[in-house]
């Protein structure tokens, strides 16, 4: 089950690792009170999420054939759930200011369009690069802001 | 009848036995008693003499210290005498003896002066003829070393004067050098001041500048970039 987890259904809402701490805990949250109440995990989802996360959420409990009302077959899909969800890859961007929702559904698009994965963003806000991004992925590091570059230019006329 | 003859001359028999031991005690009772009165006037005999001899001790000691104290007090009286007459010998062969002394030292004392005298004089006329011949011999020496020293100066001038040449084209050189290097690096950090400032400014005036759409585009850029990079190696 863990592994056939599509979870482009929750990128509207996944784009973040902010997101994903939310999402964590709504999960938890759900799992805690499975057994506290008679409530099925459908029930419980409509009741504990925003609609928007309880519709994809029902969506991939319908995919994967949960038996809603089955509880221990519920905590088990939601553990899963949570599993896939901490091991989707996380990239790291700062940016001169705090992004606003639609440039980081634009930066989700471009990668699920790029690279067909939902992807994390780790946002970090440094106003000194001043435009553009600088990106670490798995331990490598990429300065692409524009004071980088005119730190280049700089150098360039320093040297002629 | 004869046993009855047989005991009458036994009984005779030791009664004979008894008799002759009885005979032989009392002989050795009294051996024994004249023995112990020997003994007794023996003892007697030596206490007398013991005393004796005591007695005759005791008047031979007080006699001998008699003799001896009436022998101190003369010869203490001989010694006092005696005494008195060393003193006064003694002091006259003192006295005499200091008078030799004072004689004999004032001989001596004239005799050392005048010794003394003829010393001093006898040294006094040889330094003044030392002094002479070393005035003339000095006079000389000085005079053949201020030559040798102004031969000395004159050359010795001579190569420091091209020495310092050498060493002031060196030093001119070096400090000229110095100069050089200062100066780069002077205009080396003025450059990078000037760069500094240039980026603060650009920083500064971009960052209120820059438009959203442009950030968006530069932001979108920046993905392409790392992209074409391979740095999403997802």
């Amino acid at each position: 089950m863990r592994a056939t987890f599509d979870l482009t259904v929750c990128s509207d809402f996944l784009k973040t690792t902010a997101d994903v701490n939310q999402l964590l805990g709504l999960l938890t949250t759900i799992a805690d009170n499975l057994y506290k109440t008679t409530l099925d995990l459908e029930m419980l989802v409509d009741k504990q999420a925003p609609y928007e996360i309880a519709s994809a959420l029902k969506q991939l409990a319908q995919t994967h054939a949960v038996q809603i009302d089955d509880k221990t077959e519920a905590e088990l899909f939601l553990r899963h759930l949570k599993e896939a969800i901490v091991s989707l890859p996380v990239v790291e961007v700062t940016l001169a200011f705090a992004p606003k929702r639609d440039l980081l559904e634009e930066l989700s698009d471009w990668f699920s369009i790029n690279y067909r994965t939902l992807v994390l963003f780790n946002i970090k806000v440094d106003p000194s690069i001043i435009a553009g991004a600088v990106f670490a992925v798995n331990g490598k590091f990429a300065d692409y802001s524009l004071k980088k570059k005119i730190s280049q230019m700089k150098e360039g006329i320093t040297l002629s | 009848m004869d046993l009855l003859q047989y005991l009458s001359q036994s009984n005779f028999l030791i009664l004979y036995v008894s008799i002759l031991i009885l005979i032989t005690i009392g002989y050795l009772l009294f051996t024994i008693l004249r023995k112990e009165q020997e003994f007794q006037d023996k003892e007697q005999q030596t206490i007398t003499d013991y005393k004796k001899v005591l007695k005759s001790a005791d008047a031979q000691a007080r006699s001998m210290l008699e003799r001896a104290a009436d022998t101190s007090v003369t010869m203490m009286t001989d010694a006092k005498q005696t005494n008195e007459k060393i003193t006064e010998e003694l002091d006259r062969a003192l006295q005499e003896i200091a008078a030799k002394e004072l004689t004999t030292a004032k001989t001596l004392s004239e005799q050392s002066r005048k010794s003394y005298e003829e010393y001093l004089t006898t040294i006094a006329t040889q330094m003044r003829s030392e002094q002479s011949k070393l005035h003339s011999l000095t006079e000389e020496r000085l005079d053949q070393i201020f030559q040798e020293f102004s031969a000395a100066l004159k050359l010795s001038s001579q190569t420091i004067e091209q020495s310092l040449d050498k060493r002031m084209q060196e030093l001119f050189v070096k400090t000229q050098q110095e100069i050089d290097e200062y100066k780069k690096l002077q205009m080396e950090n003025v450059a990078k001041q000037v760069y500094a400032m240039v980026e603060k400014t650009y920083e500064k005036v971009l960052r209120r500048t820059i438009p959203e759409t442009v950030h968006h585009d530069l932001i979108l850029q920046a993905f392409e970039e790392a992209k074409s990079d391979s740095i999403f190696n997802l």
